[in-house]
C-alpha cells in the first residue's frame, strides 16, 4: 500500500477574486482509503474535481501514473475520467432514467457490451449495495440512504481505480450514516481500489480511513495517518476533530 | 456617481453579458455539429425528444393554429369588402399561412414550451450536480442531453409547422364557408390554385428548421448555464424563452429579405 498514485504539486484554484485552493501538495497512495477533511467551504470537493478533471487548475499539477492531469482535454480527459467512480453529494442520480438505467448508463454510453451483459451487470453491482431487484424503480421511489447506494452502485459499475465519496454521509440519519461507512468499508475489502472520502464526518473517518488531510483555508495544515490524526498537537486539528471552537495559533503557543 | 455613469455602467454590463450568450451559443453550437456524427449512437434519445417535441405540443399547435386560420378569414374578408374578388380570398389565406403564420406563430408557440422544458430540465440537471455525474461517466453532456434536442427540433418543427398550415388553412375555410356570402368550397380552392407556388411553400418550411434549431439551442446554452439552485433554472428558463421569441422574430426578417427579396424575388 505505500506506492504513489496520485501526485498532487502546488494546486492553485481561484472563484474570482476568492481563492480556494492555495498550493496543495499531497500523495493518495494506491489501495488506501484516505480521508480529506475540513470545515463547510474549505475546498474539498474543488480538490477533489480537480483529480477527475472536472475544474481546470489555475496552477500546479495533478500527476496518475504516467500521465498529467492538469490541461487534459477530449478523448484523453475521458479516457482518464474512466478509472474514476464519483458518489456525488446529493447521487445526482438522473431522474428521467430508472434505477437499472442509471446505474449501466456509464457501460451503456462507453462499452459495447449487451444489453443482457449489462443488465447483469447491474443487478450484480445493485446485490453489492444491498438493493437486489430494484432496477425498475424511479429515482423518486427511492430514499436518501437507498440514492446514495444506487449512486454506489453507478460508480462502481466500470470498475474503476478509484472512488471518489463525495460527502457520503451527509444528511443522513446515524443509523443509514453507518450503514454508508460499512458500504465504504466492503467496497474496499472486496475491490481493493482506492478510496478518497470527501468528509466532515469524524466517526466515518475513524471507521473507514487509512490516512487523512485536513484542509483550512485552501491549505493543508495536515496530512497523516488517523492515528496521527487524532494524536495531533496542532490546535485547529485538534479543534477540528474534536467539534469545539479554535483558538488562535498564538493563543496555543 | 452621476446618473449617466451609472448607466453607462448599466448598458456597458448588459451589452457584455449580450455578448457572452452569443458566444456561448456559437460555442455549443459548434460542439453540436461536431456531434453530430455520433446522432446514431444516440439514435434512442433522438426518437424521444422527437416525441416530445413533436407529439406532445400537437394540441397547442391544433387550437392555434385552426383559430388563426379562422382570423386571418375573418380580417381578410373584412379588408377585402366589395373591393376585392372573392376568389382572392383563398390565396391570401393560403400564402399568408404557409410564408409567414404557419411557420412564425408555430415556432412561437411550439419555442415557448420546448425552449422553457429544456432549459428547465437541463438547469436542474446542472444545479443538482447531474450534468457533472455525466462527465464522471465519460459522457459528453453536448452529446447526450443537446445533439439529440437539436436535431428532434430541426426535424420535427417542420412537420408540425406542415399540420398546422394545414389545419390553419382549415380553420380559414371552415369560417369563410359559412360567414362569407357567396363563398363556396371551388372558390376557396380556385383562389389556393390560381396564386400557388411551391417555393412560398419551400420557404416556410425552411424558416421552420431554422426556428427549430433557435428554440433547442437557447434551451439548452441557458439551461447548461444556470447557477444556484432554484432561481438559477428560473432565471435561465425565463432568458431562454425570451431570447427564443426574440431571436425567432428578428432572423423571420432577415430570411424573408434573403429569400423574398434576392432568391425568389
Amino acid at each position: 500500500m505505500s506506492d504513489t498514485l496520485i501526485s498532487i504539486r502546488g494546486l492553485e484554484k481561484a472563484f474570482g477574486e476568492q481563492a480556494v485552493l492555495r498550493g496543495i501538495d499531497m500523495d493518495i497512495l494506491r489501495g488506501e482509503t484516505l480521508a480529506i477533511l475540513g470545515g463547510s467551504g474549505t475546498g474539498k470537493s474543488v480538490l477533489v474535481k480537480h483529480l477527475v478533471g472536472l475544474l481546470d487548475a489555475d496552477a500546479g499539477s495533478i500527476s496518475m501514473g504516467e500521465g498529467e492531469v492538469v490541461g487534459l482535454g477530449g478523448k484523453e480527459l475521458y479516457a482518464h475520467r474512466r478509472r474514476f467512480g464519483y458518489l456525488f453529494q446529493g447521487a445526482a442520480l438522473f431522474d428521467s432514467l430508472d434505477v437499472g438505467e442509471n446505474v449501466g448508463l456509464g457501460l451503456k454510453e462507453n462499452t459495447s457490451k449487451s444489453d443482457d451483459e449489462i443488465n447483469s451487470i447491474v443487478a450484480e453491482k445493485l446485490a453489492l449495495v444491498g438493493l437486489e431487484g430494484i432496477e425498475d424503480k424511479r429515482v423518486v421511489e427511492l430514499s436518501g440512504g437507498m440514492k446514495k447506494r444506487v449512486g454506489l452502485a453507478r460508480a462502481i459499475a466500470m470498475e474503476p481505480e478509484v472512488i471518489i465519496y463525495d460527502e457520503p454521509t451527509t444528511g443522513l440519519d446515524p443509523v443509514t450514516s453507518a450503514v454508508i461507512g460499512e458500504l465504504i468499508q466492503s467496497m474496499k475489502e472486496s475491490l481493493a481500489i482506492t478510496s478518497l472520502v470527501v468528509t466532515h464526518d469524524i466517526p466515518l473517518v475513524k471507521r473507514v480511513a487509512d490516512r487523512a488531510v485536513l484542509l483550512q483555508e485552501g491549505k493543508l495544515i495536515f496530512q497523516g495517518t488517523v492515528s496521527e490524526l487524532f494524536a495531533s498537537e496542532h490546535p485547529r486539528v485538534r479543534a477540528f476533530v474534536a467539534g469545539t471552537v479554535p483558538v488562535s495559533d498564538g493563543e496555543a503557543q | 456617481m452621476s446618473p449617466l455613469r451609472t448607466t453607462g455602467i448599466y448598458l456597458g454590463r448588459q451589452v457584455i453579458a449580450l455578448l457572452e450568450d452569443v458566444g456561448a451559443l456559437a460555442r455549443l453550437q459548434a460542439q453540436v455539429f461536431r456531434f453530430t456524427p455520433q446522432l446514431l449512437r444516440s439514435s434512442h434519445l433522438f426518437m424521444e425528444q422527437m416525441l416530445e417535441i413533436g407529439n406532445r405540443s400537437l394540441p397547442l399547435v391544433l387550437v392555434v393554429s385552426i383559430f388563426s386560420g379562422a382570423v386571418t378569414a375573418v380580417q381578410a374578408s373584412y379588408q377585402f369588402q366589395a373591393w376585392v374578388p372573392l376568389v382572392l380570398l383563398g390565396s391570401t389565406v393560403f400564402r399568408s399561412v404557409v410564408i409567414e403564420l404557419g411557420p412564425v406563430l408555430t415556432a412561437l408557440v411550439v419555442g415557448g414550451r420546448v425552449s422553457a422544458a429544456i432549459a428547465a430540465e437541463i438547469g436542474t440537471m446542472k444545479v443538482t450536480e447531474q450534468v457533472d455525474a455525466l462527465e464522471t461517466l465519460s459522457i459528453h453532456p453536448v452529446r447526450y442531453l443537446v445533439l439529440p434536442r437539436f436535431w428532434a427540433g430541426v426535424v420535427m418543427l417542420p412537420v408540425i409547422t406542415i399540420i398546422a398550415d394545414i389545419l390553419a388553412i382549415m380553420g380559414a375555410y371552415v369560417v369563410a364557408l359559412f360567414t362569407i356570402p357567396n363563398m363556396t368550397t371551388h372558390l376557396f380552392l380556385e383562389g389556393i390554385r390560381l396564386q400557388f407556388y411551391a417555393h412560398d411553400v419551400f420557404s416556410g418550411l425552411l424558416k421552420a428548421v431554422f426556428f427549430g434549431a433557435i428554440m433547442t439551442m437557447t434551451g439548452a446554452v441557458f439551461g447548461l448555464r444556470a447557477q444556484g439552485g432554484a432561481e438559477g433554472v428560473g432565471q435561465a428558463t425565463m432568458k431562454a424563452v425570451v431570447a427564443s421569441c426574440l431571436l425567432i422574430l428578428v432572423l423571420d426578417y432577415f430570411l424573408a429579405t434573403v429569400l423574398f427579396q434576392v432568391i425568389f424575388e
